[in-house]
C-alpha cells in the first residue's frame, strides 16, 4: 500500500512538473503568421532610430518608446477574440512591444472591470468594449482617464470618435451584415440583398444572434427596423431561424453547415474565412449595420508607457489600416479605403453605413430588443 | 435492521469497565472544534453567498467601492417576467428526468460491479467512472457535434446509410440524455462504496430465513443503500438543476430555456441585471435547503451502519444467463458516454474542413491532418493552462477532502451544537448557481485585504468552497456506514480521540475518502463557470481555455484537440486516488 502510494504521488508530481514547466513551446499563435502578412502586408517602413515611426507617422517619441520596451500592454477586451488575437500579434510585430490580452464578452468584462476598479485592483492598462453605454459608465466611474494620442487632431474631425476630450475613443466600428456557407450555397442561390433572406428556401436554415446579446446585434436590429420596417423583422422571425447567444457559436454552426445562411459580424466571419472555414460574406447594397468599438486608458495605464503606445498605434494610420483589413470600418477620418480581402466595406460617413450612435443606444436599445424579441418569439 | 442495532448495543457492556477518568473521554465526542470549523466554512461560503443575498435586495449591485445598504424589493418583479415559469418548469423536468436516468445508470453499474458476477467486473467498474474524465461541457460540445439535426455526425452517417431518421440533440430528450449520462458517475461512486461495504450478515439472515434473492435485495440490500441513493439523488439533482454549460450548448439552440440559462441571460443583458439574477438564486437556495433538511429527517430516523470491522466480504449474486446481456447494457453506456463523444472530438480535431456532407468526404486527399494535436501540445497557452489546472485541482481536492472529513466527522459523530448549522452551511453552494456564486466569490476576494486575487490560490479557495457539498456528501455516506464502536473502543482503552480517528476511522474509511478525493479532483479539473469570473490572464486553466476557444474564439478544431488531451490528463490523474483506495475501489 505504502509503495503504491509513493509511486502514485511520484507520478503525479512528475506530471505536474512536466505540464507546468512544459517543454518550451514555440509561443507563436496561429494568429501571428496571419497578422504578419496574410491579412495585410507589413508596413513598408518601420523606423526605430528615434522613437517609433511607422510609414512616416510618429507613434511614440524616444522616451515613450524606450520605456514601453521594458513594459507590457495589459489589454482587457470585449471585442471578438479572433480579431483581437490578430491585432495584438500585429501590434507586437510592428512595434516589438509585449502585449497580453484578457478577452471576455463585454457585459462580463464590464462586471469584472467595475469590480476590480472598485477594489483598486484593475490590472488592465487599456480596456476595450463594444457597448457605448458600458464605456460611458466606465468614464463616469473613472475607469477611463484622459489621454490624447498624437493623432488627436485628425480624430477630432470625425463625429463620435473622441469622447469627453479624450477620456475614451472610438477605436473603429464593427460592421454587421450577412453571409452563407460557401460549400452549401453557390451561384444563383447566393443572397445579395436583405430581402433575399426572406426567401422560403432558407426556412429553418437561417441563423441569427438574439438582439439582446450585445451592442452589435442591437444595432443590427435597429438598422433592420429603420431601413425595412417591423414587418421585415417579423418576416425574418417567421423563417424559424436558429437563435444563438454568441456570434462565435453561430459561426461554428454555419461552418459545419448546421445553418446555411446567417446574419454575421463582418470581422469575426472574415477571420474564420481566412482560417479556412467555408463561409463567405455579403456586403449588401441596401445597407450594412455599424456599431462602436471603444477604448480608453485606465489609471494603471497612465503609469504604463506600453499602454499609451498601444492607443497611439491603434489610432495611427497603420493601426487603422490593419483594422480595416480585418473587416472593421476605421474611425479615423480621411483614410484611403483599405479592402478586407475580396470585400470592400463602405467608409464610416457613407449612406450605406448605418451607425447605431451612443444616443440611439441610450434611447432605443430597450425598445429595439423588445420588438425584436416579440417578432422572434424569444424570451430573454 | 433490529439485528444490527442489538449487536451494537451488546458490544458496549462487553468492553472492560472503564476507569472513571477515561469514562468522560469515551463518550460521544463533544466536537469542541466545531466552532472554528464553522467559522472557516462560514467564511468560505457565507461571505460570497452574502454578497449574492445583498445583491438580491439592494438597489445597486454590491461591487467593491460601491457597497451600500439601500434595500429594495423591486427586483422580485423578475418573477412576473414571461418565461420565468416556463424556464423553471423546464429545469424541473430536466432535473427530475435526468436524475432518474443518472440514478438508474449509476445504480445499475454500482450494483453489478459491487454485488454480482458480471463478466470483466474491473472493466465495468471503469465504465462507471470514465465519464468523469469528460467534463459535462466537453460532453455537451461533443454531443452537439454528434447530434445536431442537420450537420450532426450521427445524422450524416445515417444519411450515408440511407436511414431516414434524424437525431435532434437540441431537444428536451437530448438534454436529459446527456445530463443523465454525465452525472451518472456521481451516483455510481456514492452507491458503489455503500454497496461494496455492506455487511453480508443481514443478507445471509434473509437467505437463511428462506427469502428469495429478490426479496433479500428488496428488503435488506436496497434499504441499506438508501442513504447513498438519497444522497446521490440530492447531489445529482441539484447539480443538474443548476447545470449551465450543458443547457447552454444543447438546450439554448433548441429554444428551451432553463433557469441557469435564464439567469445567465439576465447577467449578460445590457446593462447587466445582476440584482434580478441574484433574486432567483436566493429562491433556489431556499428550495435546496428545504430538500436537504427533508433528506436529513428521512435518514435521521434509522441507523444505516454497515461497516463494522467484522466480516467485509459482500455477497455476490449470480446473474446466470443475464451475465452477458447486462454486460452489453454497460457497453452501450460506454459507447454513448465515452466512445462516440471522444471519436467525434478526435474527428473534429483532425478534419481540415469543418464542413462535411458524407463520411466519404474523409477519404479525399488532405481531408485529415493530425497536426492540430501537435500544435496544441506545443502552444504556451495549453502548457500554462494544463499546469495551472493540475496544480489547482490537486491542491483544492486535497484540502477540500480534509475539510469535508472534519465537517463530516463533526456533523455525524459528535454532539456539537453547531453541527446542524455546519451541515446547512456546507450544502449552501449546491443551491447557488455557480454563475452567481462566481460573482459573489469575485466580489469577496476583491474586497479582502489579502492580495489573493489574481493568483491560483483564489481559484483553489473558490473550488474548495464551491465543492464543499460534494465533498461532504461523499464523506457522509462513508462515515454513516462505518461502525463507530471500533474508534470508541480505542478511546476506551486510553487512546486520544484524534489518534483513534487517525488510526482507526480514517483507515476504515479509506475507500470513501479516496473516492471523495477523486470526485473533488475531477470536479476541480472540470469546473468552468466559477473560474470564469475569477481567472486573470496569469491564471488560465484548461476548462476556461477550451470554453474560450469555442464560445469566443470560434476555434472548434483547437477546442476539440484540447478537449481530447484534457480528458487524457484527467484519466491519468484519476490513477492516483484509485491506487490509494485500491483495497476496495478496484474489485
Amino acid at each position: 500500500m505504502r509503495r503504491k502510494l509513493t509511486l502514485g504521488l511520484a507520478t503525479t508530481a512528475l506530471l505536474v512538473l512536466t505540464t507546468a514547466c512544459g517543454g518550451g513551446g514555440s509561443g507563436e499563435s496561429p494568429a501571428s503568421d496571419a497578422a504578419r502578412n496574410e491579412v495585410l502586408p507589413m508596413p513598408a517602413k518601420i523606423d526605430t532610430s528615434n522613437g517609433l515611426v511607422i510609414d512616416g507617422e510618429r507613434i511614440a517619441d524616444k522616451q515613450l518608446f524606450e520605456a514601453a520596451k521594458k513594459d507590457k500592454v495589459v489589454l482587457y477586451s470585449g471585442s471578438g477574440k479572433e480579431s483581437e488575437d490578430l491585432t495584438i500579434a500585429r501590434f507586437k510585430a510592428e512595434t516589438g512591444i509585449d502585449i497580453e490580452l484578457t478577452r471576455m464578452p463585454t457585459n462580463k468584462l464590464s462586471e469584472r472591470v467595475l469590480s476590480e476598479h472598485g477594489a483598486n485592483q484593475l490590472g488592465a492598462g487599456v480596456v476595450r468594449v463594444t457597448d457605448p453605454l458600458v464605456a460611458e459608465e466606465f468614464a463616469k466611474r473613472g475607469v477611463y482617464v484622459n489621454y490624447q494620442p498624437p493623432s488627436i487632431g485628425e480624430l477630432a474631425k470625425g463625429d463620435n470618435v473622441v469622447f469627453n476630450d479624450g477620456q475614451y475613443l472610438t477605436a473603429y466600428y464593427s460592421a454587421y451584415a450577412f453571409g452563407y456557407n460557401s460549400a452549401a450555397v453557390q451561384g444563383k442561390d447566393v443572397p445579395k440583398k436583405w430581402a433575399d433572406l426572406l426567401d422560403p428556401k432558407w426556412k429553418g436554415k437561417l441563423g441569427v444572434v438574439h438582439a439582446g446579446a450585445g451592442g452589435t446585434v442591437t444595432a443590427l436590429a435597429a438598422f433592420q427596423l429603420d431601413a425595412f420596417g417591423e414587418d421585415y423583422v417579423k418576416a425574418l422571425g417567421a423563417q424559424q431561424p436558429r437563435i444563438f447567444d454568441t456570434t462565435s457559436v453561430q459561426l461554428e454552426a454555419l461552418a459545419r453547415g448546421e445553418i446555411t445562411v446567417a446574419t454575421l459580424g463582418f470581422n469575426s466571419t472574415y477571420g474564420a474565412e481566412v482560417a479556412g472555414a467555408p463561409v463567405k460574406l455579403v456586403v449588401p447594397e441596401d445597407g450594412i449595420s455599424g456599431s462602436f468599438n471603444l477604448m480608453g486608458l485606465t489609471p494603471a495605464g497612465e503609469k504604463s508607457p506600453a499602454a499609451k503606445l498601444f492607443i497611439n498605434w491603434t489610432m495611427s494610420k497603420a493601426g487603422q489600416k490593419f483594422a480595416a483589413a480585418q473587416g472593421f470600418v476605421p474611425a479615423r477620418p480621411g483614410l484611403e479605403p483599405t479592402p478586407t480581402g475580396e470585400y470592400q466595406l463602405p467608409p464610416a460617413d457613407s449612406e450605406q453605413f448605418h451607425l447605431f450612435t451612443p444616443e440611439d443606444a441610450k434611447e432605443r436599445s430597450a425598445s429595439t430588443v423588445q420588438t425584436w424579441n416579440q417578432a422572434f418569439h424569444f424570451t430573454g | 435492521m433490529t439485528t444490527m442495532q442489538s449487536t451494537r448495543v451488546k458490544a458496549r457492556p462487553s468492553a472492560p469497565s472503564p476507569a472513571p477518568a477515561s469514562r468522560r473521554r469515551w463518550r460521544r465526542p463533544k466536537g469542541l472544534g466545531s466552532l472554528p470549523l464553522l467559522l472557516v466554512v462560514g467564511f468560505l461560503i457565507l461571505v460570497p453567498a452574502g454578497f449574492v443575498l445583498l445583491a438580491a435586495f439592494s438597489v445597486d449591485i454590491p461591487r467593491p467601492g460601491s457597497i451600500n445598504f439601500d434595500l429594495t424589493l423591486k427586483h422580485l418583479a423578475v418573477f412576473t417576467e414571461p418565461g420565468v415559469l416556463k424556464a423553471t418548469l423546464n429545469s424541473l423536468i430536466i432535473g427530475v428526468s435526468a436524475t432518474l436516468l443518472a440514478l438508474l445508470i449509476g445504480g445499475f453499474l454500482a450494483f453489478v460491479t459491487a454485488r454480482t458476477n458480471i463478466p470483466m467486473r474491473g472493466f465495468v467498474f471503469l465504465i462507471g467512472l470514465m465519464p468523469l474524465f469528460l467534463p459535462s461541457y466537453v460532453g455537451a460540445l461533443a454531443w452537439s457535434i454528434l447530434g445536431s439535426p442537420v450537420a450532426g455526425l450521427l445524422n450524416i452517417g445515417m444519411r450515408d446509410l440511407g436511414i431516414d431518421f434524424t437525431v435532434n440533440i437540441y431537444s428536451m430528450g437530448g438534454v436529459v440524455l446527456v445530463m443523465g449520462m454525465f452525472y451518472a458517475p456521481y451516483a455510481f461512486l456514492l452507491m458503489h462504496s455503500s454497496m461494496s461495504l455492506m455487511n453480508p450478515d443481514l443478507e445471509d439472515a434473509a437467505g437463511v430465513h428462506g427469502g428469495s434473492t429478490w426479496q433479500m435485495l428488496r428488503s435488506v440490500t436496497f434499504p441499506l443503500a438508501l442513504p447513498a441513493i438519497l444522497g446521490s439523488a440530492l447531489l445529482v439533482f441539484t447539480h443538474i438543476f443548476e447545470n449551465f454549460p450543458v443547457s447552454q450548448v444543447l438546450a439554448t439552440p433548441g429554444q428551451i430555456d432553463t433557469l441557469p440559462t435564464f439567469i445567465y441571460r439576465l447577467m449578460n443583458a445590457s446593462p447587466s441585471r445582476g440584482n434580478e439574477a441574484a433574486v432567483m438564486a436566493v429562491v433556489l437556495v431556499l428550495v435546496v435547503l428545504l430538500v436537504t433538511l427533508g433528506q436529513r429527517r428521512i435518514l435521521a430516523r434509522r441507523s444505516y451502519t454497515t461497516v463494522s470491522g467484522k466480516g467485509l466480504k459482500a455477497r455476490r449474486i449470480s446473474l446466470g444467463r443475464w451475465r452477458w446481456p447486462l454486460f452489453a447494457v454497460a457497453l452501450v453506456y460506454l459507447l454513448l458516454s465515452i466512445v462516440l463523444p471522444l471519436a467525434a472530438l478526435v474527428l473534429t480535431a483532425v478534419r481540415t474542413s469543418p464542413y462535411m456532407q458524407s463520411f466519404n468526404d474523409l477519404s479525399a486527399p488532405g481531408a485529415i491532418d493530425f497536426g492540430s494535436f501537435g500544435r496544441v501540445l506545443q502552444s504556451d497557452l495549453f502548457l500554462d493552462s494544463a499546469g495551472n489546472s493540475v496544480l489547482v485541482a490537486v491542491v483544492s481536492a486535497a484540502l477540500g477532502t480534509v475539510l469535508a472529513f472534519l465537517v463530516g466527522y463533526t456533523v455525524y459523530r459528535t454532539k456539537a451544537k453547531a453541527r446542524g448549522a455546519l451541515e446547512g452551511v456546507s450544502m449552501v453552494p449546491l443551491a447557488i448557481p455557480a454563475i452567481v456564486l462566481g460573482m459573489g466569490l469575485l466580489w469577496t476576494w476583491l474586497v479582502m485585504p489579502v492580495p489573493l486575487y489574481g493568483t491560483l490560490a483564489v481559484l483553489m479557495i473558490a473550488f474548495i468552497a464551491v465543492q464543499m457539498p460534494q465533498g461532504l456528501r461523499g464523506i457522509a455516506s462513508s462515515i454513516q456506514s462505518t461502525e463507530r464502536d471500533l474508534e470508541d473502543n480505542a478511546v476506551l482503552h486510553g487512546a486520544r480521540r484524534s489518534r483513534a480517528v487517525l488510526s482507526i476511522t480514517v483507515p476504515l474509511m479509506r475507500v470513501g475518502i479516496a473516492s471523495t478525493f477523486l470526485m473533488l479532483l475531477m470536479l476541480s479539473m472540470r469546473e468552468l463557470t466559477v473560474p470564469l469570473f475569477l481567472y486573470t490572464s496569469d491564471t488560465h486553466i484548461l476548462s476556461i481555455t477550451i470554453f474560450d476557444q469555442f464560445e469566443n474564439g470560434g476555434a472548434l478544431q483547437q477546442a476539440a484537440a484540447m478537449s481530447v488531451i484534457y480528458c487524457l490528463i484527467m484519466f491519468v490523474l484519476s490513477y492516483l486516488p484509485r491506487r490509494l483506495g485500491s483495497g476496495g475501489m478496484t474489485p
